[in-house]
């Protein structure tokens, strides 16, 4: 009776797997092949404020079925074909920032996905700011100190350059944690006059931004003999 | 008899009083070392390391500054010129003394820099070091020594100092003030003379330090005899007498006196 009973349970729970005519097919379904995304502008995503700029894939379904096509950018403006394998798009007035554009590509069956991070060009000036020292401060002769300014908004800034009375000394090629301070250190060999100190920080696109100030330095006659 | 008994005790009345009053007396003159709320003004040191061979003008910037500084503050600063060996430059005027002092100080502010003038303010609680002009040294001077100036100090000297030989015996009465003790404290005394009045007016040409005391208690009081200097009696000196800590760094009183 028992044994009866088993077989039965096993015989209906094979029965209702091979109803499902999808659950064991499904996995052999193949998603779309979408190309990488192309753009009508600069080829590593970098377009500047105002710009129209196109996007598009190219998407074949192994299925043989027919594809939709969903873009989505989190900035700027979407003109045309958000539904299709071409989107058109305004980037923002004001640059210096990136966006995320996804484009997600869809069969019967399944979905594939493509995304590029899209850069906006910033063509204002950096704010520069010297933190440290303050105008007007003392500064001894040969002894170190460290020159530290703040770069706002700290974004496509390619390269921060150090002067001391306009002779370069030094210069940061970008910023490496994410903080918006540059340091630079300074021996101070230099005559003890009043000097000064000039940070200029510069963007991608050559537009930069300076700050400078006045220390004065106080002379020592160095040394033990 | 009852007269006699009278008398006697009219007499003992004031005895009496008085030894009552003498009980009586608050200790509340700043002044008495007794007084737990005794404190005398602090007299700020200023140890002045220079070189003034060279052919730079910052030493003298300095010195010029040091001048306007004592005339701003009259017998509020004791200043000592600390004359030694830079930039490969003999001050011919460097004792001994000098450069274990000032790798000292150096070594309190944790610095490695040589290089003079520099100026070391009671002990090393304020530090300046370079000179640009006179104007820029005064001011960056008077921007350490201000705040040190409001402090209390809980230290009084009173010098003594006689000729005796060609040998000038130099000792002093210490006391504690205050309401609290001192631990490990020296008495220094540091010998300076003129000997020009334009940039050797206070050339440092002795350090002599008393023993030291390891616990001096409030209100407590010390005669300290130190070594004797043996000097010129016709020199035009002074002596700065300070009570510092062992390790020098910290100055807690300082007076200048004349040497007669």
């Amino acid at each position: 009776m028992k044994k009866t009973f088993y077989f039965l349970i096993i015989l209906i729970l094979i029965c209702s797997v091979s109803c499902d005519p999808n659950l064991f097919k499904d996995e052999e379904k193949k998603a779309p092949d979408v190309s990488e995304i192309f753009t009508s502008g600069n080829s590593n995503f970098t377009v500047i404020p105002g710009e129209t700029v196109k996007f598009w894939v190219t998407a074949t379904d192994p299925e043989g079925g027919t594809l939709s096509y969903s873009w989505g950018v989190n900035g700027g403006t979407m003109q045309s074909g958000t539904q299709s394998d071409t989107l058109v798009w305004r980037a923002p007035s004001v640059g210096g920032a990136t966006y995320k554009l996804e484009v997600d590509v869809t069969n019967e069956f399944k979905t594939t996905s493509r995304e590029e991070d899209l850069t906006v060009l910033a063509f204002s000036a950096p704010t520069v700011e010297i933190i440290s020292p303050a105008e007007n401060a003392f500064v001894v002769q040969y002894v170190p100190i460290v020159v530290s300014a703040e770069v706002i908004p700290n974004v496509q800034i390619s390269e921060v350059q150090f002067f001391i009375n306009d002779s370069l000394l030094d210069s940061k090629l970008a910023q490496i944690q994410d903080s918006t301070f540059y340091r630079f250190n300074w021996n101070v060999n230099t005559p003890a006059v009043q000097t000064e100190i000039k940070i200029k920080a510069i963007r991608v696109t050559n537009v930069s931004g300076t700050d400078s100030i006045l220390v004065k330095v106080e002379g020592i006659v160095p040394g033990k003999n | 008899m009852l007269q006699l008994i009278s008398k006697k005790i009219i007499l003992l009345i004031p005895i009496l009083l008085f030894f009552y009053s003498c009980d009586d007396i608050t200790r509340d003159n700043i002044l008495d070392p007794k007084n737990p709320d005794s404190y005398r003004q602090f007299i700020i040191t200023v140890d002045a390391f220079v070189n003034t061979n060279n052919s730079l003008p910052y030493n003298e910037y300095l010195l010029s500054a040091l001048d306007q500084l004592e005339i701003n503050y009259p017998n509020r600063i004791s200043i000592a010129e600390y004359h030694r060996n830079a930039g490969g430059i003999d001050d011919t005027l460097e004792v001994n003394e000098i450069e274990p002092l000032y790798n000292l100080y150096l070594n309190g502010v944790n610095s490695s820099i040589k290089g003079v003038p520099d100026v070391f303010i009671n002990g090393i609680a304020a530090r300046v070091q370079g000179a640009s002009s006179a104007a820029n040294a005064l001011f960056r001077l008077e921007e350490a020594i201000v705040p040190l100036l409001s402090e209390n100090s809980f230290f009084t000297i009173e010098p003594k100092l006689k000729w005796e030989n060609n040998t000038l015996n130099i000792s002093a009465k210490i006391a504690r003030l205050g309401s609290s003790s001192a631990n490990d404290i020296i008495v220094k005394a540091v010998i300076v003379e003129m000997i020009d009045q334009l940039y050797h007016k206070r050339v440092v040409r002795k350090i002599i330090r008393s023993n030291e005391f390891s616990n001096f208690g409030h209100g407590e009081q010390e005669d300290v005899e130190l070594d004797p200097y043996p000097g010129d009696v016709n020199a035009d000196l002074n002596v700065i007498l300070s009570v510092t800590s062992k390790d020098e760094l910290t100055v807690h009183q300082s007076i200048e006196v004349t040497v007669p």
